[in-house]
């Protein structure tokens, strides 16, 4: 099964079955404790019925189908339908749900950038995420430095990410601590305007999404 | 009933000694900021984390604070902040 | 304001089953992990503000085995029809939050949730840390006869 994640990510899921117990041979490394756990545990759960391999599997190709393609539809979708964008920043869940991606229980709220306001999303206690949506979230935005720096220094976390905002632009950083999770709403690019709704999406990475870039211009056109 | 709203000059509690499971992160304690939205009424966190089964739901807001506030030293914008989920337990009015 | 936490004694085997997982020798995150001006109060996953290194802009797909941690997590706190769920996230969070720092730092992110996960259910009862430890026994040696199995083709 292949996916398509704008971030380029290659994905392969695929589970063995119920009648192959073994640890997978894909998995790179030598076992580590925590993989042996992982086998020992999942095999202990389906011998008491608690789970069976086919909801594993199930659960594993849905976090493999979410990901950013979705969330740049969303916005795609914003940018170019108002009433939209107005459901969307007034009750994020239920206008996504609308455009056909179920998240619930997923409780989104989706902030939007403008010339005045640039959004950065984090979880300072963990690695809260709209999974639903964005799929599993990258290892940076789970990592010590992203954590503790994003609410203190979001500017200089910004630089990190190669993204400039100017000192008058309000930054306004989201952290999210309990039931909420967040989708910033870029701005559309400048230069954007004949492009289709599916072109405008190839434009929005997941980085923009939870803030630390901004989607990049369209290429410019041969004959201008 | 949730007790505050948006506009709503709040501040959060200063004592942070509770033990167990805590969503209120430690650097906007005693801090001042403003209520920017009620997101609903949803299960104690602090309690399911001990499988209890969180009720009543408790008021969430969002409370927007503001960087020159949260850090003595803060170099970023004038404007810039942070905004947080906090839940009502946590919270206190705060004089104007 | 006052809460109802449930009772700290019955939280068994968070130590032996951390033993389970044998702490990698791995460089911790990039900076000096001590706080020094640290109350405390402060617990350690609570990190909003504190000092650290420049952030690794690395990303790559989670492997099988992480996978299959994160869907046991999800499939474990999915509602059941009739709304009971076996653990919740907020469980999870909690065992996290309660490992030692420098278990917190040097294991990795989807080591400390099979870690948790593990724990939870052995508080719950759904099986004895004898059970695992045997299931665990089990799955070692049927590992090192396929090595063994392997080297001799």
């Amino acid at each position: 099964m292949h996916d398509d994640h704008t971030d380029g990510a290659h994905d392969h899921a695929h589970d063995h079955g119920a009648r192959d117990f073994q640890p997978d041979l894909e998995d790179t490394h030598p076992f580590t404790e925590a993989q042996f756990l992982e086998t020992a545990l999942r095999e202990l759960l389906i011998e008491k019925g608690v789970l069976t391999a086919d909801e594993l599997r199930g659960a594993i190709e849905f976090m493999d189908g979410r990901g950013a393609h979705l969330g740049a539809g969303v916005v795609a979708r914003a940018w170019t339908d108002p009433g939209f964008k107005a459901r969307l920043l007034a009750d994020g869940t239920e206008a996504v749900e609308l455009y056909g991606i179920p998240i619930r229980p997923t409780h989104l709220v989706v902030v939007e950038n403008t010339p005045a306001v640039h959004n950065m999303i984090v979880c300072t206690l963990c690695s809260c995420y709209p999974r639903n949506l964005l799929g599993r979230p990258p290892l940076w935005y789970k990592s010590r430095e992203y954590r503790s720096r994003a609410v203190r220094e979001p500017r200089a976390v910004l630089e990190e990410f190669g993204t400039k905002i100017p000192a008058d632009v309000e930054i306004r950083v989201h952290d999210s601590t309990a039931d909420m999770r967040y989708l910033v709403l870029p701005m559309r690019p400048a230069g954007s305007e004949r492009l289709s709704e599916a072109e405008l999406a190839e434009l929005v990475t997941r980085d923009a999404m939870v803030g630390v870039t901004v989607p990049r211009g369209p290429a410019r056109a041969t004959a201008e | 009933m949730s007790r505050f709203a948006p506009g709503d000059k709040v501040r959060v509690l200063a004592d942070f000694t509770r033990p167990g499971h805590v969503r209120t992160p430690w650097y906007c304690r005693d801090k001042a900021g403003v209520v920017e939205r009620v997101c609903g009424a949803f299960r104690n966190p602090e309690a399911l984390a001990y499988a209890k089964d969180g009720l009543p739901e408790l008021p969430l807001y969002r409370v927007r604070f503001a960087q020159r506030e949260l850090w003595p030293d803060y170099r970023g914008g004038a404007d810039d902040v942070v905004e947080i989920e906090i839940y009502e337990p946590w919270l206190l009015p705060a004089e104007a | 304001m006052s809460f109802a936490i449930g009772s700290l004694e019955g939280l068994p085997h968070a130590r032996s089953l951390c033993r389970h997982i044998r702490l990698p020798g791995r460089r911790p995150g990039g900076y000096a992990c001590a706080m020094t001006d640290k109350p405390e109060n402060r617990r350690y996953h609570d990190m909003g503000g504190l000092p650290a290194g420049p952030i690794e802009n690395e990303d790559h797909e989670p492997d099988l085995w992480e996978k299959r941690v994160d869907a046991m997590m999800v499939c474990l706190g999915t509602s059941a029809p009739d709304g009971k769920r076996l653990i919740t996230v907020d469980e999870i969070r909690r065992v996290i939050e309660d490992l030692p720092p420098d278990a917190y730092d040097t294991m990795s992110y989807y080591e400390r949730w099979v870690h948790s996960i593990a724990t939870i259910l052995a508080e719950r009862g759904v099986y004895t840390p004898e059970e695992l430890d045997a299931k665990l026994a089990e799955v070692k040696a049927r590992s090192k006869q396929q090595a063994g199995e392997g080297a001799a083709q």
